[in-house]
């Protein structure tokens, strides 16, 4: 049962305001994603999300305390890196296993980190190293490590980003399985994407992010009905509606990121 | 894809095998022409292989025991300045405190050439042993400790990000993500290490001690005995390169997973 609450926060790198007064709650287990032009800030709030960055002002609350680090209860899947090279998927999926679970035997984990090998696709490839699998196979592993951790909260920075589209649509429908299946006990997800069809079929709820200083402008409920598949999403009409409505809202976004660095260069002149 | 890697290796490997040995051939042969054949070279300088290959048979006992010697000296100062390098490089990489205190003093002492500690560590230190270990340690040490300083400091960030969602911390946190993330930088130090120690093993044998293989070489020399010097030379150098290889080999089992990453 865990929400998150993201209370007036504020970033700066280098003098640069990255996010302005971003103020918004997930309730728990649900789907939310966040999509936005890049340079808008979204992967920063990911960061602040997961404890790796602190905010300047604002605060943001996991559950029922304040995120002052990174925790195990939130694990997090990056677009690429999630695994140890050094490590053999299985080892990097009994690290994480150790980590959540300390008094966990070596004799027990090793079944267990299979088992969640096999939930995501990967029977078999418990010795392989991550440069030897493809990148779909490495988000697959990344994916089942993230499960291992049990944690109630999921934060996912442009997982399938550096996918194909059709390595990319298979992993969509697994996350959404995967979710899905969780039932009650599922989990609080917060999805980074610039897709908006990703966004569509996995969230129900969209955060539409505008860039300099980066800020939510926009909350956008996906109605779809659960459960959902990728296929059966895609031929509702709904889809169709929503999609144009978020486009509508990011094509202003960018309009207005580039009346204002216009307005801007004018003023060097 | 990675059988056909796999093979593709195997097969570079040997070629690799068979360039070396042609070579190596090729330049025997003509070593062999110019000496024993012709004796274009001067003979007591230069024996033939008729000369050295006895030499080498009957040193043998000699040569083992000065192998012994050699790897006495040369295995506990590498295995000191391994250990002290790689831990005051993990600590020195790890404390920003450290590395702003620390990283101006090893950057001027670090180019100093340890032979010029020399006459100090003869001096200073009560045996030869003492002295000659001192001297192969100030020479290897230098590069394992910069090697494993960049090694951490050089990581890659994500690693540590995702080192730190998963609440990894202390020994754990060193043994399984800094210290095999900074292996490749280590291995290069190391091995840098390794080819000075060998340089410096036998700078400190040919002119204080009294066994090992460059006394050995040092020895005869001064008799101009330069069949036995040639088979010294030889057999050094045979065990130099049997001492690479196995480095190379330990740096691509423990470094697999740089190759296709």
């Amino acid at each position: 049962m865990h929400s998150l609450v993201v209370h007036n926060v504020s970033f700066t790198y280098d003098e640069t305001i990255i996010l302005k007064d971003v103020d918004f709650e997930i309730n728990a287990n649900d789907f939310t994603a966040i999509i936005g032009p890049s340079g808008c800030g979204k992967s920063t709030l990911l960061r602040l999300l997961a404890g790796l960055s602190q905010p300047d002002t604002g605060r943001i609350i996991s559950g029922d305390r304040e995120i002052i680090g990174p925790g195990l209860d939130r694990a997090v899947v990056f677009q690429d890196y999630s695994l140890f090279p050094w490590m053999s998927c299985g080892e990097n999926i009994i690290l994480a296993l150790s980590q959540s679970s300390p008094s966990l035997k070596r004799r027990q984990a090793r079944p267990l980190a299979e088992e969640y090998l096999n939930m995501v696709g990967l029977e078999g490839e418990f010795d392989k190293l991550p440069g030897e699998l493809s990148g779909g196979m490495k988000q697959r592993a990344a994916i089942a490590r993230s499960f291992a951790i049990n944690a109630p909260v999921l934060l996912m920075d442009e997982p399938f980003g550096a996918l194909d589209a059709i390595t990319r649509a298979r992993l969509q429908d697994l996350l959404l399985d995967m979710w899905q299946t969780g039932g009650n006990a599922g989990k609080t997800v917060v999805f980074v994407t610039h897709d908006v069809e990703e966004a569509l079929i996995l969230a129900n709820r969209i955060l539409i992010m505008g860039v300099n200083p980066g800020r939510i402008v926009k909350n956008i409920e996906v109605t779809l009905p659960r459960p959902r598949s990728r296929q059966k999403s895609l031929g509702d009409a709904d889809f169709q509606r929503l999609r144009g409505e978020v486009l509508r809202e990011l094509d202003q976004v960018i309009l207005m990121q580039m009346n204002s660095s216009s307005g801007n260069d004018g003023g060097g002149i | 894809m990675s059988n056909f890697n796999k093979r593709q290796a195997r097969q570079e490997t040997r070629t690799g095998i068979i360039g070396a040995l042609i070579i190596a051939v090729a330049m025997v042969s003509v070593y062999e022409i110019a000496t024993d054949l012709t004796g274009l070279l001067d003979s007591l300088l230069f024996p033939g292989l008729t000369k050295i290959l006895p030499e080498l048979v009957n040193s043998s006992p000699k040569l083992f025991k000065g192998l012994l010697s050699s790897l006495g000296l040369l295995a506990p100062s590498y295995a000191l300045a391994l250990l002290l390098g790689v831990s005051l490089g993990l600590a020195t990489g790890l404390n920003r405190k450290l590395k702003i205190a620390l990283m101006p003093l090893f950057r001027a002492l670090s180019p100093i050439p340890p032979t010029m500690l020399i006459p100090y560590a003869i001096a200073v230190l009560p045996t030869f042993w003492l002295s000659s270990a001192f001297i192969i340690f100030a020479g290897a040490f230098w590069p394992i400790l910069m090697g494993t300083i960049h090694g951490v400091v050089l990581m890659e960030p994500r690693w540590l990000d995702n080192a730190r969602c998963l609440g990894l911390k202390g020994p754990k946190l060193i043994w399984r993500v800094i210290l095999p993330g900074a292996m490749p930088a280590i291995f290069a130090g190391a091995g840098m290490a390794l080819l000075f120690s060998f340089i410096l093993l036998t700078v400190a044998e040919m002119f204080g001690a009294k066994s090992g293989l460059g006394f050995f070489i040092q020895y005869y020399a001064d008799f101009a005995d330069y069949g036995k010097v040639l088979a010294g030379m030889l057999f050094t150098s045979g065990l130099i390169i049997a001492i690479m290889v196995s480095f190379d080999w330990l740096q691509a089992k423990m470094l697999h997973w740089t190759r296709n990453r």
